[in-house]
């Protein structure tokens, strides 16, 4: 990548990349929240599995949604094995410990993306800060100028 | 030298094309995210069934494939095909959306200096035609 002096750019191209950057922001800021949900939905997951898989669980009964608003009883035929969704349409059957196995990988796998995404993030802002930084000083020489006019 | 005429009507047809160029632009930019969300979900797959297909005792974790409303069996090395190939086809297609991206940049910036010399063009000949310049000394 090319390195430009940031005080060697017309003010025109500066709030040009401090527009940029701000929707740059957005968005990141958007794929980060995204992120979080969808940990938040594993973790969800696992949670019901560890319910579920439970010793003496299954002999409860439970009430099955067939809408909002209508629930019929159910009984937990198996609640050691469950159907994973692993993505495009494939299913995978595991047992209680490889589906919160799975779980928890995915977790930390969004984890590490929170993380990175989090230090662009940070990275961007900075460069935003500094953009604004000459912007401001470049306001005020303009400012200056038409005093001494 | 072509009239005031000629040359805004060429400055309006560039103008149109750059637009359309952005806007083509901004639909290849979309669909090249949208296939790096789906290679990056058939990586996730492929890793997962990397996993079962290494260990011992993958007869326990049965593969399924939604199609329609049910889930059919799935044999393991078939579904390492599949996806293989599905991966395959993502790259080959990004791969083609890029050097579209790359093709498509390079007409926006020709037609943005097309449009800039039309635009100079047709100022320097409001200036003359009419003796009053086209931007205001200050």
């Amino acid at each position: 990548m090319k390195k430009i002096d940031l005080t060697s750019l017309p003010p025109e191209n500066l709030i040009e990349l401090q527009k940029n950057l701000k929707s740059e922001l957005e968005h990141f800021n958007a794929s980060l929240q995204a992120l979080s949900t969808a940990s938040q939905k594993f973790k969800e997951c696992i949670n019901n599995i560890q319910q579920l898989s439970n010793v003496g669980f299954a002999d409860k009964g439970i009430l099955v949604p067939l809408s909002p608003s209508l629930y019929i009883p159910g009984k937990v035929k198996d609640g050691q094995r469950f159907m994973v969704d692993i993505g495009t349409g494939y299913y995978i059957e595991k047992n209680a410990e490889q589906s919160v196995e799975f779980y928890n990988k995915r977790i930390s796998k969004l984890k590490e993306n929170s993380e990175q995404l989090n230090k662009t993030i940070q990275e961007k802002y900075d460069l935003l800060n500094k953009v604004q930084q000459v912007l401001n000083i470049r306001v005020q020489e303009l400012q200056q100028q038409q005093l001494h006019l | 030298m072509s009239g005031k005429k000629e040359l805004s009507l060429e400055l309006e047809k560039l103008s149109k094309k750059y637009t359309e160029l952005q806007t083509n632009i901004n639909e290849i930019y979309i669909a090249r995210q949208k296939l790096e969300t789906q290679y990056q979900e058939n990586k996730i797959v492929k890793e997962e069934l990397d996993a079962i297909k290494s260990k011992k005792d993958s007869e326990e974790e049965k593969i399924f494939k939604l199609v329609g409303p049910v889930l059919l069996p799935q044999d393991l090395t078939e579904s390492c095909l599949n996806v293989d190939k599905r991966i395959e086809f993502i790259l080959k297609e990004i791969e083609k959306a890029e050097k579209n991206l790359v093709n498509t940049e390079k007409s926006i910036e020709s037609t943005r200096d097309e449009l800039i010399g039309v635009r100079t063009k047709l100022q320097g000949l409001a200036g003359s035609n009419s003796g009053v310049p086209a931007v205001p000394a200050s």
